[in-house]
């Protein structure tokens, strides 16, 4: 067992031999990152005191029950939520040092994003919408790495198609493109299967370890389903705002028998 | 590379067309108002232009009496006695010279009735033949000759079927007299003399048969060859008396296009001041629609900016969108109101106005505004939803709930009664302390009245929740699940909900306010006539011209008859001011109406003194026994002792009353005209027979109108109703853009609520019952509105009644059944508006509905 139990709240380092970083350096980090929601009586301590670093050319996985606060340190790490406390960073940048301006202009340049409910714009057909960010920035994209993306996401013929005129699994690939055209520092995917029959939930989640395999891309997922989970390097579990284990290398069954615990 | 901002404008636009279509036809109908008006007014004014030009074309110089003060163009001037023409005719220089007449002459149809105009004259005039002077043209036939022959206009020819060849009669002031009708004239182009009835006599007796005692309205003058105007102008001035004048064509022609002009100024303004209100309400539509829009759209808006777009560019995308709709409303607007000013002029004429054929003038002062107007108000519309639309936060893009950033409703609250009472205290300073004349007036009233809206439409939303529930209960009891969701839904977004009432509100606002005005004014004008009046007849005719005292004379010699006496009307000046004066019989009047008399007797006028009315007296600290000096039109004076003071100038109409002898004196060439005569029948009189021998004497005034008292009130209240009805049907158009918008909201709450909807449905609710759950949702936001404006309305239009002058309202009286019939007109106009959105939700397809995100 890789298993590493901890005591919350506490610093996951790096894994020794993560599978295709070649060597290490931080794509992300979060230093005690705090975040309540309310106050007094309501108060809600989504994320309480996380630490945590994702490797660049790693594919993680972030877990944990319905509330634990997984979706929020996503947000927070993403700047798309700011912290109560604590620090976030992409590469170098400290989020907090930034204002809205240059925090969308992070979010436009380094960071790139796949939803739960693929989220694309419906009026833009796919390529549009795969060069949105690029658009938004005014920036051409790199037709050869364009060409790359759009060949390992298969989506060559449906280019001109509308959202609507796309399955949910071809709706997802661009999403994913999307993510991937503007060659963003890290990539975070918000249950990018939940809306998908486990075949199209496999070709993203195929997809997704091929980006980090082959086009060396950094990607952290949040997700509930354990065989999604397994196809990232490293899993971080998640429970009342606290980061309660990690594994590496997960399997689907090893990360099932994980959860199951947290019922106890 | 095309802006990626643009490009997701414009295909939002064409995927959602009709999401922007109702707004953009708020925009369109506001912008086809402000357009047409201005066509219109600009139409007109170079037709008559053109028409004036034409017929003073060949006019050098004109003779005719001075006027002392006053308006030039418009005042009624003396006469010019007939000599003066002769002498004109003998001056070296003058080609030609003629005297103009256009004198009282109404015609009668085939069956005897006087031809009625819409208030043009109906004249007698001098024709001997087109000459270069005058415009007037001979459409066929030929001149008159002799006292046995006329011409008429050829439009009142052709309405009345009267050919060359045919009897006509005309009623003049010495008797009926019938015509042989030899020609048809015209005036310049025209085959009519926009509006007014014409009959032409041979000049060598229109003198004669028009009674005009041997003068002219004035004598046009055409120069010799080589003769200029200035030199023609002094040497014609030199041969006249003091009151007499001598002005170039250009005068003549600069004098009558100004007038004209003015007109239309006043007719434009009034179509612009409906246009405002119907832009006004618009915002309320446009800013409504791009709330919900912007609401509807937090999930996409929070995409872009997940993915990197930042607040401006979003911002851009809602202010791009507006300005899409605003440029198109606004260009659609501009054609609508050329059609708009033709629709009018079509109106008016059906009206018998008369209006020439005219080009469509459009001048680029009318597309610039037009465009101006609809293109700036849609952006200032959309101004707060735009800001709102930067503010959603990008991670709205996953959780939507969090793109809502609720303000806080007590600042709101806050706000909207300041502006309220700020809103309140202008207006009041507008109406009742009345800085800077006119202007002051109208801009203090209407800025205030518009901070008045704003406010109260602020306030509506703190109130929206419970006032809909509190409407929507009837409905609940009565119409069960879909009445009681039509009441949660009604409540469940208050801004929106007052939003799109409050674009209701404004219009039934004015609605109620003028029906209170129109109240107050005809409770005012019986008060008066039963308090103030005791004659049982009244007689006048429709044009203002006036009468013949011969007509007063015979009807006060029946013998039922106790006692009539005439009224006239005139200016004069006191002080350096032009002021309304009315004439009267020092003999009679008193008799007949009750005017107040505080001090002296009406009787004592008759030795040429005057009463004043208090108001004056107070201003100009006069007492009884006090000398005014006044001046007359026609520039001559007299000093006038005060002889009593009166209170009541609700009947005369006027705060200065002299003797009918004080005013023909001051102006012995004018023909003396009676202008109004009220009578009385003896005690003992049986009515049916002085009414037949009224009747009988009647006849040969075609044009004179006798009423009883209760013909009289009847018709008045008439006049009344009818400008009412006018102003309204003015405001209708505010009220129909209002209704768009509640239609609109629906749409769009409907499209928002698909996935509800379905639900609904899918549970077992009938399409018949998703259409009531709309349709009384509609309904209660209309009577929301509706009473809004009611609420407002009815002390504005009490503020308004008590701000008009005492002569004309004396007293405030609130019209509860018309106010309760408005609420009554919103529960249906609701019903209209929810057909579409009713319609639109019950077509939807229940699984795709469910389905929907």
């Amino acid at each position: 067992m890789h298993t590493i139990k901890h005591e919350a709240p506490m610093t996951v380092m790096p894994p020794p031999h993560a599978a295709g970083s070649a060597s290490f350096t931080a794509a992300a980090g979060a230093t005690n990152a705090t975040k309540v929601y309310g106050k007094g009586d309501s108060e809600v301590r989504a994320l309480d005191g996380v630490s945590v670093t994702f490797a660049k050319g790693q594919f993680s996985a972030i877990m944990g029950p319905s509330g634990s606060g997984k979706s929020t340190l996503m947000h927070c790490m993403a700047g798309l939520d700011s912290l109560t406390d604590g620090e976030v960073s992409i590469g170098e940048t400290r989020l907090s040092e930034l204002n809205e301006r240059h925090l969308t202009q992070l979010r436009r340049d380094k960071i790139g994003f796949v939803f739960q409910a693929y989220n694309l714009v419906p009026t833009l057909n796919a390529l549009e919408n795969m060069t949105l960010p690029l658009s938004l920035a005014g920036r051409k994209p790199n037709q050869a790495w364009l060409d790359q993306v759009i060949d390992t996401v298969g989506l060559r013929d449906r280019l001109t198609h509308r959202p609507s005129e796309l399955s949910g699994g071809q709706q997802q690939r661009v999403a994913v493109s999307r993510a991937l055209v503007s060659q963003p520092e890290i990539i975070f995917a918000d249950e990018p299967t939940g809306n998908l029959d486990s075949r199209a939930g496999a070709e993203i989640l195929d997809f997704m370890r091929r980006a980090v395999r082959e086009l060396g891309q950094t990607i952290v997922m949040v997700t509930h389903d354990p065989v999604a989970a397994s196809y990232a390097d490293r899993v971080i579990f998640l429970a009342d705002g606290r980061i309660v284990d990690e594994m590496l290398e997960p399997t689907s069954e090893r990360v099932l028998d994980r959860l199951k615990r947290f019922g106890d | 590379m095309t802006d990626v901002i643009t490009k997701l404008t414009l295909r939002g636009l064409r995927s959602h067309p009709l999401r922007f279509f109702l707004a953009a036809f708020a925009v369109l109908l506001g912008v086809s108002f402000v357009s047409g008006a201005f066509v219109l007014s600009d139409s007109l004014r170079k037709t008559f232009d053109g028409v004036f030009t034409q017929i003073n074309k060949g006019i050098d110089v004109q003779v005719r009496s001075k006027v002392a003060f006053g308006d030039q163009a418009q005042a009624i001037r003396d006469p010019v006695p007939a000599q003066v023409l002769d002498a004109v005719r003998r001056i070296d220089g003058v080609a030609l010279a003629n005297g103009t007449l256009f004198r009282n002459a109404p015609l009668l149809d085939k069956a005897g009735k006087a031809i009625k105009t819409t208030g043009a004259p109906t004249a007698g005039v001098d024709f001997g033949g087109e000459t270069p002077l005058s415009g007037t043209k001979l459409l066929a036939g030929r001149a008159p000759k002799g006292d046995g022959e006329a011409v008429i206009d050829g439009v009142t020819a052709d309405r009345n079927h009267f050919k060359v060849g045919d009897q006509v009669t005309a009623a003049l002031d010495q008797g009926k007299r019938t015509f042989t009708l030899v020609g048809l004239i015209g005036q310049g182009d025209q085959r009519g003399f926009a509006g007014a009835t014409i009959v032409g006599f041979d000049p060598a007796v229109a003198s004669a048969l028009l009674d005009t005692g041997g003068t002219y309205d004035s004598i046009d003058i055409a120069a010799a060859k080589g003769v200029s105007q200035t030199e023609l102008i002094q040497r014609v001035s030199a041969a006249l008396p003091g009151n007499l004048e001598a002005i170039t064509g250009k005068q003549v022609r600069d004098e009558a296009t100004t007038a004209i002009g003015k007109i239309f100024t006043i007719f434009g303004s009034v179509l612009l001041g409906f246009a405002a209100v119907a832009l006004f309400v618009s915002t309320f539509i446009i800013n409504n629609t791009f709330r919900i829009i912007v609401g509807q759209r937090v999930r996409e808006l929070a995409l872009l900016r997940a993915v990197g777009a930042d607040a401006k560019q979003v911002r851009r995308l809602v202010v791009v969108e507006a300005l899409l709709v605003g440029v198109l409303a606004s260009l659609l607007g501009l054609l609508a109101g050329v059609g708009v000013a033709k629709g009018l002029v079509a109106l008016f004429n059906a009206g018998g106005a008369g209006f020439p054929d005219s080009d469509t003038v459009l001048k680029p002062r009318t597309i610039v505004i037009a465009l101006t107007v609809g293109i700036g108000v849609t952006l200032l519309s959309s101004l707060a939803p735009a800001l709102r639309a930067g503010r959603i936060p990008p991670v709205a893009a996953m959780r939507p709930e969090l793109g809502y950033e609720a303000r806080g409703s007590r600042r709101r609250f806050m706000v909207g009664l300041v502006v309220t009472v700020l809103g309140g205290i202008l207006l009041g300073i507008g109406l009742f302390g009345r800085p800077g004349g006119t202007v002051g007036i109208i801009g203090l009233s209407a800025v205030g009245a518009i901070a008045l809206f704003l406010g109260v439409a602020s306030l509506s939303a703190t109130v929206a929740s419970r006032a809909s529930l509190l409407i929507g209960a009837p409905f609940a009891r009565l119409f069960r699940v879909p009445g009681e969701l039509a009441r949660q839904n009604a409540a469940r977004a208050p801004r929106r909900t007052s939003a799109t009432a409050s674009a209701l509100m404004i219009g039934l606002a004015l609605v109620s306010s003028f029906s209170v005005v129109g109240a107050s004014v005809k409770a005012s004008f019986d008060k008066t006539l039963s308090r103030a009046v005791t004659a049982d007849y009244f007689i006048s005719d429709d044009n203002f011209q006036g009468f013949t005292p011969d007509l007063t004379a015979k009807i006060a010699a029946i013998p039922q008859m106790e006692v009539a006496s005439a009224l006239r009307f005139g200016q004069m000046q006191v002080e350096g001011d032009g002021k309304p004066v009315a004439a009267g019989d020092p003999a009679t009047l008193g008799r007949l109406v009750n005017i107040g008399v505080k001090e002296g007797k009406l009787e004592d006028l008759a030795k040429g003194g005057l009463f004043v009315q208090t108001d004056p007296v107070r201003d100009l600290k006069l007492k009884v026994g006090d000398v005014v000096a006044v001046t007359w039109p026609n520039g001559t004076t007299g000093q006038l002792p005060v002889v009593g003071i009166f209170s009541d100038a609700s009947v005369l109409n006027a705060n200065w009353l002299v003797s009918l002898d004080t005013l023909s004196k001051a102006s012995p060439l004018a023909p003396p005209r009676d202008m109004f005569v009220a009578a009385k029948l003896k005690n003992t009189a049986d009515p049916a027979t002085a009414r037949a021998a009224i009747d009988a004497i009647a006849v040969d005034y075609p044009e004179v109108r006798i009423e009883d008292q209760a013909e009289f009130r009847k018709r008045q209240l008439g006049q009344i109703n009818q400008s009412l009805v006018v102003v309204n049907g003015m405001l209708f158009l505010a009220v129909v853009i209002a209704l768009l918008g509640i239609a609109n909201t629906l749409a769009l709450s409907v499209f928002e609520r698909t996935r509800e909807l379905g639900l609904l449905r899918a549970v077992g609710m009938s399409r018949l019952q998703l259409r009531r759950m709309v349709r009384w949702e509609a309904v209660i936001v209309a009577l929301f509105g509706a009473l809004l404006g009611v609420v407002i309305g009815t002390p504005l239009g009490a503020a308004l009644s008590t701000a008009l002058p005492k002569t004309f309202v004396s007293g405030v009286t609130v019209p509860a059944g018309q106010l309760l019939s408005l609420l009554l007109i919103a529960l249906v106009a609701g019903i209209v508006a929810a057909i579409f959105p009713a319609w639109r939700a019950s077509r939807m397809d229940v699984l795709q509905a469910i389905g929907s995100e």
